[in-house]
């Protein structure tokens, strides 16, 4: 039985299939049908049949839908046309069409565009974060630190020095509102701090002066900033500290145990405040500050330096370059005979300029910052020149397009404004997706880099601009050479397949420029991997390997013969020795006199016990070995290093045996002249070293040689022994390789990023040229085909297709090995110790590079080949 | 038979000229349109529709629904002020078309 309601309910379940059907349209046709079925009613139909009619008459919903469809197109174009000068989102919509319509060559160019601008991101966070070390901190330009410099020297060469620098500049000058004082405790030694059962060695253990956190803004969860550091034997500790040694417990008011002397009798710190974790973009990153010891320095000697760091705060920024014109009066006033000068740095200045000696932590280098800026330059500029590379290249494609605007009566600057429409618009999605990536593998950057960047970042107002500025520079810059050959296209005009042409030429130049580029950053990469490997395996003047150094505190001296002959008993361990300080942690220096020297010689200081040359395989180039422990009375044995006896001026080992040496009341000779000894990072020179026999109770290592066959049963067995004699504090022991890499853990990871970013660079410009070659393949289908009718072999057309991009690749090394070395030499010129440049690196770049080209050539040429020739000629 | 060409560029100034004379529905429209052409003009019911929105989009009509005596609430299309103006302009074009149609439609004088 036909129901009129049931019916039209079915109808419009018709229209609910289309999305371009709203209400309105549906309940529109709704009455009308109602009014066309009453119509035929009327006249005389059945019910049903004058429903049919009436349906029959309004028509279908698929050519419905269709007609409102285009309304609401035209509805969508005139809403941003609102805001678009006319004729632009009409560009919008043929860059649009284009996109959907070459998805292959659009993927090349959007792809190619967003890694180059993932990489820039990528680079200004890391510049950002680098360049805005300690800028946390609310007073920041008006905190800097006092430094010191050799008089001679005129430029500042410790970043350390006395307690007495502070109070004194703090009393003499009104214009400094409050002075800092900062020591870091032990010279890279770690400290023994506990509490119960939880006993660890720490290496952030500092002490601060009470004005500590009214200048810094290192934010307390709990506890008074103004009276945290003001009682003796108070600790600040962080959160993660508080974790650490008071899990599950508050902090604040227990007492923490730590031995920051190293003299085996920990003392006893009350907590009074937590402080938050330090963030990464400080120059120094501090677990624990205590209140200072003021037994333990002559706060009134301005000679004793040891790993002391002063900070003032400044009423004004201004009053820096007055106050430093009057440091060096400031330094006579205090000081009879002072042999150094003092400097003001700039607290932001410390992280990317500062490489003075004895600094708090490795600082960057802004030579990194430069290098990375150009690598990603190289990078985009590899994109750009994809894009502008294809779109010129598919110029045929075009020319009816252009013809027909130029006919319908577009002008030169209409279609030159189209064409950056259409760079723009390949431009912004690149952005967007590079903003999408950069977000994805934001962890992993950070992984390879060591930073700590976040996502949120990319919120900061500077980054956003800096996207957006990126998006339309490389807009513009990839569509002005297509725009300028397209724009100039004439109707009507036919260009010749394959013949020589100005187009062409300027393709292969900018394919050239691209291969260049990445030849470049590759070399750059094999470069530095070069140097990581030199660093890993230079020789440091000693054997490095399976060489341990543990420390010595104050309990396990009294123990120190027993733990050496048990030691010793191990058959794994080959040898022992005792010394204050050992590579790559800390170093003292002393001016000494020696005898034809008119003046006194600053050497670091080792003071080693008799086994130290041996087990560190120190080589003898003149004299004896030195045995007889140093005592105040004359004929003291001295050893010196090589670089110490250049510094001294004797002109050879041998001349130097014998010549006198003196240090305050201290008399002695030189008995012996030893290899150098590197200590720091080859980032620095050799240190000049003396050497003198020294007692146990002065020495805060032990070193071992060990047998590298059978190490984790011998640590085993060490730290057994040592539990059993030291049973109260806990093995501390380090291996001198893995400290002296630690020193070079910057470079690494530089090296590591150059290493991803050469790869990259790489896949942009094969992408590039893949694009290109599947397009000139496509051009030349029909040649292909023909040849193959007239008897060319597979190979043979394959050669034939490939020479062509090849000799582009191999132009690009003439253009590639001047610049990588000019540019690896500069950046070479920061190590002290470098790798030379050889000439198999830039070989083996090319010889990459020719190859990858070779195989993304090949691939789509030899499909080209094959196919057959039947269908290349076939006419349509 | 009329063109689909000629029924197309008359829709407009039709449609205006209808509701110059006062508010009407879309039935209604479509039904004056066949009478005043004799059943010459037949256009597709449904497809009237999307050409008001259009034209609404344009701002040449307005609508609104409005329930007669309790009725059921139909949308009626007024014509606006730029509508008025438009339908002016397309009749000033048509009135010159048919002109010129009249004029070449005249059979010539008998040549001497």
């Amino acid at each position: 039985m036909f129901d009129l309601e049931t019916a039209i309910r079915e109808w419009k379940k018709e229209f609910g299939r289309y999305e371009s059907f709203e209400d309105g349209p549906v309940a529109d046709m709704e009455l009308h049908l109602r009014d066309a079925h009453e119509a035929c009613m009327n006249e005389g139909l059945g019910a049903e049949e004058a429903f049919r009619k009436a349906v029959y008459r309004i028509g279908t919903a698929e050519r419905l839908a269709a007609e409102y469809q285009k309304n609401r197109e035209l509805a969508l174009d005139r809403r941003f046309a609102r805001f678009l000068p006319a004729l632009l989102w009409n560009y919008f919509k043929v860059a649009r069409r284009r996109i959907i319509r070459h998805k292959g060559y659009s993927f090349i160019n959007i792809a190619g565009l967003a890694a180059g601008m993932t990489c820039c991101l990528l680079t200004v966070l890391y510049v950002m974060q680098e360049s805005g070390y300690d800028r946390f901190h609310s007073k920041a330009e008006r905190i800097f630190r006092v430094v010191l410099g050799e008089k001679e020297a005129g430029m500042p060469t410790n970043a350390n020095g006395s307690l007495a620098i502070g109070p004194a500049l703090k009393k003499d000058f009104p214009e400094i509102v409050e002075c800092v004082r900062l020591k870091k405790s032990g010279q890279g030694e770690r400290i023994f701090v506990g509490h119960r059962d939880k006993k660890f060695y720490e290496d952030k253990f500092f002490f601060a002066s009470p004005g500590f956190f009214s200048v810094f803004d290192f934010p307390l969860r709990s506890g008074d900033p103004k009276t945290a550091l003001r009682e003796p034997n108070s600790i600040v500790i962080t959160e993660d500290m508080a974790r650490k040694y008071f899990p599950g417990r508050e902090a604040m008011g227990k007492t923490l145990y730590a031995d920051p002397a190293n003299e085996g009798k920990p003392i006893p710190f009350l907590v009074t405040g937590i402080a938050a974790n330090v963030p990464a973009d400080s120059h120094v990153h501090f677990d624990f500050l205590a209140t200072f010891d003021r037994r333990a320095e002559d706060e009134s000697n301005f000679g004793a330096i040891y790993q002391n760091y002063t900070y003032v705060l400044l009423e004004r920024k201004e009053a820096a370059a007055a106050l430093q014109s009057k440091l060096h009066s400031f330094l006579l006033r205090h000081w009879s005979a002072p042999w150094y000068d003092l400097s003001l740095q700039p607290l932001p200045d410390i992280r990317l300029h500062s490489h003075l000696r004895s600094e708090i932590e490795p600082n960057g280098d802004v030579t990194y910052i430069l290098a990375f800026s150009m690598i990603a330059l190289c990078i985009v500029a590899i994109a750009c020149i994809n894009y502008a590379n294809l779109a010129t290249a598919r110029t045929m494609q075009r020319s009816k397009e252009i013809g027909i605007r130029k006919a319908l009566g577009a002008s030169r600057s209409q279609l030159i404004r189209q064409f950056f429409g259409e760079s723009l618009t390949v431009s912004f999605l690149s952005g967007l997706l590079a903003a999408a990536v950069t977000v994805s593998i934001l962890p992993f950057f950070n992984q390879l880099s060591g930073k700590d960047l976040s996502a949120a970042s990319l919120l900061h107002p500077a980054l956003g601009m800096a996207w957006l500025a990126m998006i339309l520079t490389l807009g513009l810059i990839s569509g002005f050479f297509p725009a300028l050959f397209l724009s100039r296209l004439q109707p009507g005009r036919k260009a010749s397949h394959g013949s020589p042409s100005r187009e062409s030429f300027f393709r292969k130049a900018l394919v050239t420029v691209q291969f260049a580029l990445s030849i470049m950053t590759i070399s750059g990469a094999f470069l530095s991997v070069r140097q990581m490997d030199y660093i890993k395996n230079k020789d440091l003047g000693f054997d490095r390997e399976g060489m341990i150094a543990v420390t010595l505190n104050a309990s396990a001296r009294p123990a120190y013969g027993a733990l050496r002959r048990e030691w010793l008993a191990i058959p794994g361990v080959r040898s022992a020795a005792t010394s204050e300080y050992v590579p790559t942690r800390g170093s003292k220096h002393l001016n000494f006199s020696f005898e034809g020297n008119a003046h006194p010689v600053e050497l670091v200081v080792y003071d080693i016990d008799k086994d130290f040359p041996s087990t560190y395989s120190l080589r003898l180039l003149a004299g004896t070995p030195i045995k007889k422990a140093l005592d105040t009375n004359s004929g003291n044995e001295f050893m010196i290093s090589e670089s110490a006896l250049q510094r001294i001026g004797y002109p050879s080992a041998e001349a130097a045996i014998g010549k006198a040496v003196q240090i305050e009341n201290v008399h002695g000779f030189i008995s012996a002249v030893v290899n150098d000894m590197h200590i720091y990072s080859l980032h620095q020179g050799p240190s000049p070293t003396i050497y003198f026999i020294g007692p146990v109770k002065s020495h805060k290592y032990i070193s071992l040689r060990l047998h590298s066959g059978s190490l984790p049963r011998t640590l085993q067995e060490i730290t057994r022994i040592w539990k059993k004699m030291v049973p109260e504090y806990p093995l501390d022991y380090f291996f001198i390789n893995e400290s002296f890499l630690k020193l070079h853990e910057n470079d690494v990871k530089v090296s590591r990023l150059i290493n991803h970013f050469s790869i990259l660079s790489m896949a942009i410009a094969c992408l590039g040229l893949f694009g290109l070659g599947m397009y000139t393949i496509e051009q030349r289908t029909k040649e292909i085909a023909i040849r193959k009718i007239l008897g060319a072999s597979l190979t043979g057309i394959v050669a034939r297709l490939s020479r062509e991009f090849i000799q582009w690749v191999l132009l690009a090394n003439l253009i590639a090995w001047p610049a990588a070395f000019f540019l690896m030499r500069r950046w070479l010129q920061d190590f002290a110790f470098r790798t030379r440049i050889h000439l198999e690196i830039f070989i083996f770049s090319g010889l990459l590079a020719l190859v990858i080209a070779m195989m993304t050539i090949i691939i789509p040429t030899f499909r080209a080949a094959r196919a057959n020739p039947v269908d290349s000629l076939r006419y349509e | 038979m009329i063109s689909k060409t000629l029924m197309a560029a008359s829709t407009r100034p039709i449609i205006l000229a209808i509701l110059s004379r006062g508010r009407d529905y879309g039935y209604s429209i479509i039904q004056k349109v066949k009478s005043a052409s004799g059943g010459g003009m037949d256009w597709s019911d449904g497809m009237l529709y999307p050409v008001l929105q259009r034209m609404e989009m344009d701002r040449l009509i307005r609508s609104e629904w409005i329930a007669i005596d309790g009725g059921r609430p139909r949308h009626y299309y007024h014509i606006t002020d730029l509508g008025r103006q438009a339908l002016s302009a397309d009749l000033t074009s048509w009135r010159k078309i048919l002109q010129a149609m009249i004029h070449f439609s005249q059979p010539l004088p008998a040549s001497e």
